[in-house]
């Protein structure tokens, strides 16, 4: 081992926290006795500057605490940067333990400045060949399961002579694990590793004359808590009101079963939908909240409907959900939106996972490419149609069912990343998803054969290059192009039978212009081509009108064969004209071909630090969508139709309420119009007289309040309890009154905890409490006796109300931790007092009675999740 | 951007559910079966009329034996009616039409009384119907009549026992362009056969050869005096005759949009109803040439061993519809061994 004389040199500093926090001098306690180092722990000296036999001195701030410990410590300068001097003190300090400084009789933590100087030998110095030293013992220290090298760990070695003397020695561990002995005497030595968090390793190891020994050492956390991660930034808070998820957390909520489009369900303003409708978002429709990939549009989210989100967890590193007031980068909403941001490669070594469990079966692994770039590849199948294919084949043997392909789905993607050379970056993702289930009743020679089948596939790339050539400058220019093939039948009463193409490109710029000012400027391109058939039934009465009286309507068909194009351009500045304000006044401009329509949409947010963790928000901003393809299309629809629009205003605000617990209290108000609603009109167009079937003529207004108070893991629980009041309204016409949206849920209530138990258990639960839709009451009947059914009278729309929603989820978590792998076992218990939810409510064939139907029952899943 | 299929794809979600449920827009119960106050068919005869004709209503109308008040009928007709939802009310007052029509209104009235039976007339020339069915006269009254085959007008009857009221309707056709005007359908016997198979356990596709047909059976009595077995499975028939299934034409459009008569043929369809057992299917239809005649006329019946039936006696009724509003009905009773 080599010979450091170190020279510490103390010096003595205020422990003064934070400037804001001044405290006068003569208020300081007068310290009365100085911190002492009694422990020194010798820094590793860097290779490079032993060779080039380079010496330097290296400023510490260090915060000693009323123990002796070392709280934190920074790097304040270095006389010789770069080359591992500042890495080797730090590490080297981080284990320093320290005699506490006292005032009086207390001891008190201190701040004090700390020179470590890095000084050779003589014998270092001296140009004579010098003896080779022998590096006989080398090691490495991965964290037990997941294989992580352990850096900055101390590693103590002892060997008590016969002579009763006892020898040790000390070292670091390097960023990748490995730590080196030099000149061992032969022998058994004793090794430590003893680090916060951790059991200790004790153990020993035998060295030999003339060889080397090598070991690795597994050393196990006290908890592998998802929530035991240390967040290196916070992300900086800039909009009224996002919601930044990380995947760690949503894996664990219970009753999503993991699914990161699940969890958002429980935040604040979200309502429940019906079975596969998505989200409503601050009292709109659920179409009218965007679901995003990076910034993309995706033609689905899950599979069939509402089984399992088509991107797994493991591509995923956050979702971003905005409830509304949602800055000028998106467009085309005028709910909410929710975009789900693919994770950042940085695998150290070849990892990943393998889940199984009742619906499904995953894997992911994700390993570097060399040091620049990294690969991941994921894949997951249902094997439903395997384990019911028996039952269903069964069912076809009695029935008079020729053919079965029972439901499957399967998704897989392809991540890469490169780094091209330094600030410039590519990505590229590629996603395929694949559903399919199909029943055909009848032979084949039968002339009524009729089908029953959903056939559903697409697949998305995503081509990103980002340019980062400074801290104050960002460009990305994003590439997304997929091809959805639907092939939908419902027997005679349905079918779609189409391709869509859709090709987006977004260049965004971030700018640092000057101290206080960041400008956001972006370009965004469309298209997209839809060619299809559509059978369907006639559009019935519309949101907010009771369906379709007709027993069988005949079916409308509709050929489709579009093609459109879109141009947006956004900017947007963060502007901070004094230290505790942020504002960010923003400007899009979109253009539809479809449309033929330009509109601008000014958007403006704030955000005010009134007091140290008290936080003022707020925002307003104009948004607009345009109609579905099926309510402009020329068949079912009306072609002249506009876009939808909506105006935002939202206040409010977070603050700390206890240490680790936050609230987040905001109002908003939205005005709809030129809502997309049903006509029975005739309009003349194109010198013909056709039905209008649609018009811009619909109105709205949305109001309420949103709660969210979250606990911070600590004291092993997590948990947030969000509570949203709101009155969602529409108006048919501008003459008509304001009614209760279809949608509109007036109380929603959600608890989620989550608790960590000892030996690597996890409980969790949720339990909500919303209240029921509304529904428009049936007040009579009229026989219609051409047709033989009874056609429904209708009270006015919506003055009823389903019964209220309340609902309690169970997960269970169990892990086993070994030295290369974690097994988890994992029980997601949804509804598990099994409590019927109605979700509509069904009528005997008179209206006479009835009964509510619907609602899921009590849905476990198991599943085993191995991640290596 | 919007998502665009989603959209489309959850109302196929929608209709699916909505099938699944077994009830394509009909609601649970048992409709076919009878116990409890029912209009069940409304006959208007002849079910379209020309210019200085006039048809007879009436309605068929079951009350069940407990139910000893005495009806009171109320009849309307009206020419444009809502879609439903509000009731089929009546979209324009007898002085609203007559200004359609370019007449007075001191003529015109909705009102056909309040006996068992009505008269409607068609006072209404040829002229001011065509008028009234022009694409023009669409825009001004800002909705589509139905005009195809003749003006579409709905009959509405309203009958009340003082314990409850029943609102029913009916449509016939006000023939104005030539068409030629519909018949109600007719029939022959009623037919009974014991099945060689129990109801709820038969196949429900038997082959050829296993399928009995109408000349294999017996008629049943008009008079009441057949009786059937309890717990046995039983054929039904109803005679009626392929030509029933009248063909017709109407003004359509060629492939070059030229306006031609167009041939076709009606559909027939038979509900089925009972006072007592289950019926294998609640209607039968025949849709040339997608189906036979023989998925029309024919349906299996069976009265449950534990099934309550005091009286011991069975009525079945059975209605016969065209597709162009024409409509007959007969009635049979047997007991039960």
């Amino acid at each position: 081992m080599h010979a450091l004389i170190l020279i510490p040199l103390l010096l003595l500093g205020t422990n003064e926290k934070d400037a804001a926090n001044e405290t006068k001098a003569d208020e300081l306690p007068a310290i009365t006795r100085m911190p002492k180092l009694i422990t020194f722990v010798e820094a590793t000296y860097p290779a490079k500057a032993l060779e080039e036999k380079l010496e330097a001195e290296v400023t510490l701030e260090l915060d000693v605490d009323a123990q002796g410990a070392i709280e934190a410590v920074r790097v304040i300068e270095a006389s010789l940067p770069g080359l591992g001097f500042e890495e080797a003190a730090l590490l080297a300090a981080t284990h320093f333990i320290f005699a506490p400084a006292y005032a009086g009789e207390e001891a008190v933590p201190v701040r004090i400045t700390y020179v470590y100087r890095f000084v050779l030998a003589k014998e270092d110095l001296a140009p004579t060949q010098k003896k080779e030293a022998l590096a006989n013992f080398k090691g490495k220290v991965l964290e037990r399961g997941t294989r992580k090298p352990m850096a900055g760990l101390l590693v103590s070695i002892f060997q008590t002579r016969k002579d009763g003397e006892t020898l040790a020695f000390e070292t670091l561990t390097k960023a990748d694990g490995r730590f080196v002995f030099y000149d061992l005497t032969p022998g058994n030595w004793n090794i430590l590793i003893n680090p916060e968090g951790y059991f200790p390793v004790r153990t020993f190891d035998s060295i030999f004359k003339n060889q080397i020994t090598n070991s690795t050492y597994y050393i196990e956390r006290l908890s592998y808590n998802p929530f035991d991660v240390t967040v290196n930034a916070k992300r900086v808070r800039k909009e009224v009101n996002r919601t930044t998820l990380d995947i760690q957390e949503i894996q664990r909520v219970p009753g999503t079963f993991g699914d990161v489009m699940r969890v958002v369900q429980n935040l604040p303003s979200v309502a429940l939908a019906p079975l596969g409708e998505g989200f409503v978002v601050r009292g709109s429709a659920p179409e009218d909240t965007s679901i995003l990939l990076e910034g993309m549009p995706i033609p689905l989210i899950y599979h069939f409907g509402e089984l399992r989100s088509v991107i797994p967890n493991g591509m995923l590193d956050r979702v971003d959900f905005y409830p509304g007031n949602f800055p000028t980068y998106y467009s085309g909403a005028t709910g909410g939106i929710l975009d789900v941001g693919l994770k950042d490669l940085n695998p150290e070594s070849l990892s990943g996972y393998a889940d199984l469990n009742f619906w499904d079966s995953s894997a992911f692994v994700e390993t570097p490419l060399g040091e620049d770039g990294a690969l991941a590849v994921g894949y997951r199948r249902s094997y439903l149609d395997v384990l019911i294919g028996a039952a269903v084949r069964q069912f076809a043997s009695e029935e008079a069912v020729d053919m079965i392909a029972a439901p499957r789905y399967w998704d897989g993607q392809i991540l890469g990343q490169y780094r091209l050379a330094k600030g410039h970056e590519l990505k590229l993702f590629w996603l395929r998803s694949d559903d399919r289930f199909e029943i055909l009743f009848g032979d084949d020679d039968d002339e009524e054969q009729q089908e029953l089948s959903y056939k559903l596939r697409f697949y998305r790339s995503l081509l990103e290059y980002k340019y980062i050539p400074s801290q104050s400058f960002k460009n990305s220019l994003k590439i997304s192009q997929g091809r959805t093939w639907a092939d939908v039948i419902i027997f005679d009463a349905f079918r779609i039978d189409g391709e869509f193409d859709g090709v987006q490109i977004r260049d965004t710029l971030r700018w640092k212009l000057l101290d206080k000012v960041l400008l956001e400027a972006g370009v965004d391109y469309g298209w997209q081509n839809n060619n299809s058939l559509i059978i369907a039934p006639p559009s019935e009465g519309g949101e907010g009108e009771p369906e379709s009286t007709e027993p069988d309507p005949d079916p409308v068909a509709d050929l489709v064969d579009q093609k459109s194009q879109s141009l947006g351009l956004f900017t947007a500045f963060e502007i901070r004209p004094v230290k505790d304000l942020l504002l960010i006044p923003g400007l899009r401009f979109d253009y539809s071909q479809r449309l033929k329509t330009s509109k601008f949409a000014p958007r403006l947010s704030l955000r005010f630090n009134l007091f140290e963790d008290v936080v003022i928000k707020g925002g307003a901003g104009y948004f607009y969508q345009e109609p579905t393809f099926e309510e402009i299309s020329t068949g079912r629809g009306n072609p002249n139709l506009g876009a939808e629009q909506a105006i935002h205003y939202a206040l409010g605000t977070e603050f700390k309420l206890l240490e680790r617990f936050t609230l987040d209290i905001t109002g908003f108000y939205k005005e709809l119009d030129n809502l997309v609603v049903s006509s029975d009109a005739v309009i003349e167009r194109n010198g013909e007289y056709v039905p209008e079937r649609y018009t811009n003529q619909g109105s709205g207004e949305i109001y309420g309040i949103e709660t969210l108070t979250r606990h911070e893991f600590a004291n092993n629980f997590f948990g947030w309890l969000s509570y949203t009041f709101s009155v969602s309204k529409r108006r048919n016409a501008p003459e008509s009154k304001l009614r209760l949206f279809d949608y509109d849920q007036t109380h929603i209530l959600t608890l989620i905890g989550f608790y960590k138990l000892p030996r690597n258990w996890e409980v969790g639960m949720r339990w909500r409490l919303v209240s029921g839709n509304p529904t428009t009451p049936v007040i009579g009947t009229v026989v219609d006796t051409d047709w033989d059914y009874y056609v429904p009278t209708y009270g006015q729309v919506n003055t009823g109300r389903l019964p209220p929603f309340y609902q309690l989820d169970i997960r269970l978590d169990k892990r086993w931790i070994y030295d290369k792998w974690t097994l988890n076992l994992y029980v997601d218990i949804q509804n598990i007092s099994n409590r019927s939810n109605p979700t509509s409510i069904a009528y005997s064939y008179d209206y006479s009675e009835e009964s509510y139907s619907g609602g899921l029952p009590i849905l476990p899943i198991m599943g085993l999740r191995g991640d290596f | 951007m919007r998502n665009q299929l989603n959209h489309l794809l959850n109302k196929a979600l929608v209709i699916l559910l909505f099938m699944a449920n077994g009830t394509c827009g009909e609601g649970y119960g048992t409709p076919q079966k009878l116990d409890r106050l029912r209009v069940m068919a409304i006959q208007a005869a002849p079910p379209s009329i020309a210019n200085n004709e006039s048809t007879t209503l009436q309605a068929l109308i079951y009350q069940p034996d407990d139910r000893e008040q005495e009806l009171t009928y109320q009849w309307s007709w009206c020419p444009f009616v809502d879609s439903g939802g509000e009731g089929l009310t009546c979209l324009v007052s007898e002085d609203e039409f007559a200004a359609l029509l370019g007449t007075d209104a001191a003529n015109l009235s909705f009102d056909l009384g309040s006996n068992p039976t009505a008269t409607l007339e068609h006072i209404f020339d040829n002229a001011s119907l065509m008028n009234i069915c022009s694409p023009e006269n669409a825009d001004a009254a800002g909705f589509f009549p139905d005009c195809f085959g003749g003006l579409s007008v709905t009959v509405r009857l309203e009958i009340n026992d003082e314990k409850e009221s029943i609102t029913a309707i009916k449509r016939l056709r006000l023939l104005y362009d030539g068409t030629p005007a519909n018949q109600n359908p007719t029939f022959d016997e009623v037919k009974f056969l014991l099945s060689n198979t129990k109801l709820g356990e038969e196949k429900s596709r038997p082959s050829q050869e296993e399928e009995p047909t109408i000349d294999e059976a017996e008629v049943l009595p008009a008079d009441g005096s057949g009786r059937l077995t309890t717990d046995k499975t039983y054929h039904l028939f109803l005679d009626i005759k392929e030509e029933q299934s009248e063909e017709f034409t109407y003004w359509g459009f060629d492939d070059n949009a030229q306006l031609i008569m167009v041939p076709s043929q009606e559909e027939l369809y038979i509900s089925w109803y009972i006072t007592a057992g289950e019926l294998m299917g609640a209607r039968t239809e025949y849709n040339p040439p997608l189906s036979e005649l023989e998925d029309l006329h024919q349906n299996l019946w069976r009265l449950p061993a534990d099934e309550d039936n005091p009286g011991n006696q069975v009525s079945f009724y059975f209605i016969v519809h065209d597709s162009r509003g024409g409509v007959s009905w007969t009635h049979r009773s047997v007991g039960m061994d």
